[in-house]
């Protein structure tokens, strides 16, 4: 298996990547490869100029401010899940990083790469829109911001232009009460079929002040469930009835195919929001009886 | 497409190469077909199976979805560096004694990430190996032996902790 014959670039500065993606012809950008390669092993992609990012040291950083956690994106998804303080300030992110893909991929797959791939059953885009992270873009122009979930405009298919690399994320830190995070997929390391993530903080241990729900794999593109949001904040802990509010079927216009039909992935969106809903209970239930 | 063909240089099993290929030979190819190092397998060609894991600057990837071109400086490893003078490795030794395989078309990618998750590592649980090995397709096994075989060598490293 061989792809088609293409010319490789491997610069080492990022205004230089930014240049050559602007003037070779059909270029595109490699990070970790790890859903390019199969895709240009397939012919599925075909480019005629590859550019390698992995020698611009610029986009390789995480630094942890005090407000968020900056990600370079040629940052492995290996590298940050062994970030030792991921696990204090974003726990969700490195509990979520252990079911993208395997061992084996994670060490070479990338965070920009997998948030650029935007596959709809990625748990990468999942976690930045659940997140509300940053997506700084540069191109020769200059650079610009974007939000996660405009980052994230229809499958496969960021709301990047061709001449720009995602270069860096900012990732906020706040202090959730509780977080779940739960994936349904036929094995372990597989593409999700239904992802969901919540976090949720409590006002006085007992009625939601904010909480956020996201599924990936249903649609499209990962998205927040906004009205079932609207629906739980200021509900007191003893008048939830999540079984109640989640209604068995969800009726999003999900993706369909041979393997997963659409009313099914609805079924298990409903299930795995329940679960991740639950989760974020059990663990704020824990924390607060840590702290008395 | 040799107008394409890209310099690059790197380590593999402590050898210096300084090759010049055409971009898109993988290494999974340069290393079966321009080395004739063939204990590495060919099996998916997508990064599923992983018979085809190998090392990079220590850390097992699948050689399937990396240019060769895309190591340049870096070191390469592969299922040929673990023997020393035909003497087997104590990890292929395990394998041998527990008969941690059938037909071995996935033991050279198995042995790779094995000999990755044991360097440098204090503790491990089975849980962590079960984890681990899911990263790769045995058809043969059930993966039974291939379990016993890598907590035994766990054992004999005295860092098994057991969670079962």
């Amino acid at each position: 298996m061989k792809p088609y014959p293409f010319a490789y670039h491997r610069p080492t500065n990022l205004a230089e990547a930014l240049n050559k993606l602007a003037k070779l012809p059909n270029p595109k950008i490699i990070a970790g490869g790890q859903s390019l390669v199969p895709m240009l092993n397939f012919r599925v992609a075909q480019v005629d100029n590859l550019i390698d990012l992995s020698e611009i040291d610029e986009i390789k950083r995480i630094e942890n401010k005090s407000q968020y956690f900056y990600v370079g994106s040629m940052v492995s998804q290996r590298e940050l899940s062994d970030d030792p303080i991921l696990e204090k300030y974003l726990p969700i992110f490195k509990f979520a990083l252990s079911h993208v893909g395997h061992a084996q991929t994670r060490n070479r797959g990338t965070i920009g790469g997998s948030l650029c791939h935007l596959d709809p059953s990625a748990e990468l885009p999942l976690l930045a829109i659940a997140l509300e992270a940053e997506l700084y873009v540069s191109s020769s122009e200059g650079s610009r911001k974007i939000p996660a979930n405009e980052f994230a405009e229809y499958m496969l298919s960021p709301s990047i232009e061709e001449d720009e690399i995602l270069t860096h994320i900012k990732i906020p830190i706040k202090s959730w009460s509780g977080w779940g995070f739960t994936e349904y997929s036929r094995r372990h390391g597989d593409f999700a079929i239904v992802a969901a993530v919540c976090m949720i903080k409590w006002s006085e241990k007992t009625t939601i002040e904010e909480i956020v729900l996201a599924a990936g794999g249903l649609c499209e593109v990962p998205f927040r469930l906004t009205e079932l949001e609207r629906q739980l904040i200021g509900c007191h802990i003893d008048q939830i009835d999540i079984n109640e509010v989640v209604p068995e079927k969800l009726d999003f216009d999900a993706l369909d195919d041979p393997f997963v039909p659409a009313w099914y992935r609805n079924r298990i969106a409903s299930e795995a929001i329940k679960t991740v809903f639950s989760q974020s209970l059990r663990r704020s239930q824990k924390a607060s009886s840590a702290n008395g | 497409m040799d107008s394409c063909s890209t310099k690059v240089m790197f380590m593999l099993n402590d050898r210096k190469l300084n090759v010049e290929i055409d971009p898109r030979i993988t290494l999974l190819e340069f290393i079966r077909n321009h080395e004739n190092l063939t204990g590495t397998h060919a099996g998916c060609e997508h990064g599923v199976c992983g018979a085809c894991t190998v090392l990079v600057d220590g850390k097992a990837v699948r050689s399937c979805l990396l240019f060769a071109v895309q190591l340049n400086g870096q070191n390469v490893e592969t299922v040929e560096s673990l023997a020393e003078n035909n003497t087997l490795s104590d990890l292929q030794r395990n394998f041998w004694e527990y008969h941690g395989l059938q037909c071995g078309f996935c033991t050279a990618g198995i042995l790779m990430s094995l000999t990755e998750f044991f360097r440098g590592r204090s503790e491990c649980t089975e849980t962590e190996i079960r984890e681990l090995l899911s990263g790769h397709l045995c058809r043969c096994t059930g993966y039974t032996n291939i379990i016993r075989a890598t907590i035994a060598h766990a054992r004999d490293q005295g860092i098994f902790c057991d969670d079962s």
